[in-house]
């Protein structure tokens, strides 16, 4: 494992001296707002969320949990079912020295670093070693029942040389904010695939950071659902440390009434001869706003990269919203890098087309509306994910005929 | 009671009047063929009986088995046995075929009272349509157009009118873009589905789709009416003399 490249000038020995920079920064700088650079889209002040204070720890432990399967209430480790063998998860306490080297990754300067480093109680740690059997797919679910509260959990994923994990996060707690982070090291010649499905309930925020260190030949797979809640930014940063290792990264965000879905991404190729691609597809009904912002940066050394990024966005409603802001930072000549971002209705001719069939208006739509999130669908590997992805989408098109026929 | 009749319809696209008091009445088991140079309203005739958003019907009416249409929306025409065979069918990328077919089928089977077809019974019924027009199971499977040639293109909207059954069949220039060949094939397929259940229009610039396809009757559209109506021999007038000794003489 390339564990000496991935280490940063470790200038903290403990947490109690990030924690304390972190809450100095916040107080300082409150809430992004409009004119953050990295917030402009989606601003974070005026949704109250000033006024939360961290959900307290709840009582007891989940009980009889499935296997491979771990559980997370109000923020807070709440209990984990029977584990592969080749799994091993550990709690660390805010004092853990392996605890404060990993938050010294934590992206700089980042409100939502702050906002872990000032609310973390503990983090969960799970190691992946090389095996030899198949995995089965490491569930984790973030649950939460205190509503005006807000839940910080905080997993840590770390992957072997040569091992490999499935590994499928769910959100629907009903938490005022969630604000996760997950971190994840994958080692030489590792394979994460990785699934997130935020459904949360419609009057809550998630503001999600997730950290990808990818060593020499890993390969990482992963596809983001954002569904539920009014205001949600998935945001996913991803470093190639070694050479020749691969990314595919998918998004899709489903909005209606009024909600907010934000997919963020930072890709930096910092070596050289690394592939990534993200494709990126939104749908949104009556007024809901989509934002997708994508910065790949690839560094002087990383000759021979391929960074691809598309994102495009489906307006069903006029008063629905998209921006995109892809962003390519290039400093390498010899490389392939492509991005590109549409915004579009549905095509009125191919509705006719569908409609002359006698497919009743609903139907069309939602046939084409799922035509136009194939592209990112098909990028998920693992078959088990693609199908639970397949029915949410299904469902989601299913439910909104009766908004579409409020537009048309 | 007549399939179709078409009465004094007039139409229009945004500010053009391209539809300027159409009469025309058709029974079952007929073809007839409508025949104009371009711009002569062809294709808006072919959009405004099917339904399609933007065209306006500002007078006259289409009654189909004595029904009017012209408070249905496309879909409910179809399911109700209308069918536009597309001069240009549309791709569909990311809609399977299959999916695509059987949702079309199943929407009009359950307006009929029938009961829908399953996915597996479905695929062998459009196996074996499919084989009888010489769709290959290849292009079944793939997604709706996609990555078809003009002519494939054209044998798939025959399959889906083979498929669909319907009891007023409007042929939008099937011929555009074929070759002999191709347009030998097609016109088979239609021809297979000629009967007393079904009303063609068939709807061209040309008359040589009409040796393949045989019409009862030829009507002559120009200026968004039709001018003169006669029997097949009237479509090689046309051939002979070109549409302006038609209006010349009527």
């Amino acid at each position: 494992m390339q564990v000496s490249t991935m280490q940063p000038n470790l200038a903290y020995t403990n947490l109690e001296q990030l924690a304390d920079d972190a809450h100095a920064a916040l107080q300082k700088a409150g809430w992004p707002s409009r004119k953050d650079e990295a917030w402009k889209f989606t601003p974070l002040d005026g949704y109250g969320l000033d006024e939360l204070n961290a959900a307290k720890i709840p009582d007891g432990e989940a009980s009889s949990v499935e296997s491979q399967c771990i559980i997370f209430e109000d923020g807070y480790f709440h209990g984990a079912g029977k584990l592969d063998s080749k799994l091993s998860l550990h709690r660390l306490k805010r004092d853990d020295k392996v605890l404060v080297d990993w938050l010294q990754r934590l992206p700089k300067g980042h409100h939502l670093s702050h906002l872990m480093l000032d609310n973390l109680a503990e983090a969960i740690l799970i190691e992946v070693a090389s095996a030899t059997h198949e995995i089965a797919p490491l569930k984790v679910q973030f649950t939460g029942k205190q509503a005006s509260q807000s839940a910080h959990p905080m997993v840590l994923v770390r992957l072997a040389d040569g091992a490999s994990l499935t590994l499928i996060e769910t959100y629907d707690a009903s938490n005022a904010l969630s604000a996760p982070v997950l971190m994840a090291d994958i080692g030489e010649s590792a394979s994460l695939q990785f699934a997130k499905f935020q459904d949360q309930a419609l009057d809550t925020s998630h503001l999600g950071l997730s950290v990808f260190t990818l060593g020499k030949k890993a390969n990482v797979n992963g596809f983001t659902l954002s569904k539920g809640g009014k205001l949600a930014r998935m945001e996913n940063h991803v470093e190639f440390m070694a050479e020749d290792a691969d990314l595919v990264m998918s998004a899709i965000y489903l909005g209606q009434t009024e909600q907010h879905h934000d997919i963020t991404s930072v890709v930096q190729h910092e070596v050289p001869n690394c592939t990534s691609n993200q494709v990126i597809r939104g749908v949104l009904n009556d007024a809901a706003h989509g934002v997708f912002q994508g910065k790949v940066r690839v560094a002087p050394d990383a000759q021979k990269t391929d960074g691809q990024q598309m994102s495009r966005a489906l307006l069903l409603s006029r008063d629905a919203v998209a921006d995109a802001k892809p962003e390519l930072e290039i400093f390498a000549d010899d490389v392939v890098c492509a991005h590109g971002a549409t915004v579009g209705e549905l095509d009125e001719t191919l509705m006719f087309y569908l409609k002359s069939r006698g497919i009743p208006k609903p139907q069309a739509q939602a046939m084409l509306i799922k035509a136009f999130l194939g592209d990112a669908l098909e990028q998920i590997e693992d078959e088990a994910i693609a199908e639970f992805m397949n029915q949410i989408i299904d469902s989601w098109a299913a439910d909104n005929h009766n908004a579409l026929s409020r537009n048309t | 009671m007549a399939l179709l009749e078409i009465r004094d319809l007039h139409a229009r696209i945004g500010d053009a009047d391209i539809l300027h008091g159409i009469n025309l009445t058709m029974d079952r088991g007929e073809v007839h063929a409508i025949m104009g140079p371009n711009g002569s309203g062809k294709s808006t005739l072919s959009y405004v009986l099917s339904g399609r958003e933007g065209y306006e019907v500002t007078q006259g009416d289409i009654l189909l088995d004595g029904e009017s249409v012209l408070d249905m929306e496309a879909d409910e025409r179809a399911r109700l046995g209308m069918f536009l065979a597309f001069q240009y069918p549309v791709e569909l990328p990311g809609v399977s075929g299959m999916a695509f077919l059987r949702a079309a089928v199943n929407a009009r089977r359950k307006h009929q009272g029938l009961e829908e077809v399953d996915q597996l019974g479905f695929v062998k019924m459009a196996r074996a349509v499919a084989k009888s027009l010489g769709v290959s199971d290849e292009m079944l499977k793939r997604a709706v157009n996609v990555g078809f040639s003009g002519g494939e293109k054209k044998r798939y909207e025959i399959l889906q009118m083979a498929l669909l059954e319907p009891s007023l069949a409007v042929l939008d220039e099937t011929d555009s873009g074929l070759d002999v060949d191709a347009l030998k094939i097609v016109s088979e397929g239609v021809n297979a589905q000629r009967g007393d259940n079904v009303g063609m229009l068939v709807i061209t610039h040309y008359q040589r789709l009409l040796d393949h396809i045989v019409p009862d009757y030829v009507h002559i559209l120009a200026g968004g009416q039709i001018v003169k109506t006669g029997d097949k021999l009237l479509a090689l007038e046309v051939e002979k003399n070109g549409y302006a000794g038609i209006y010349n003489a009527a």
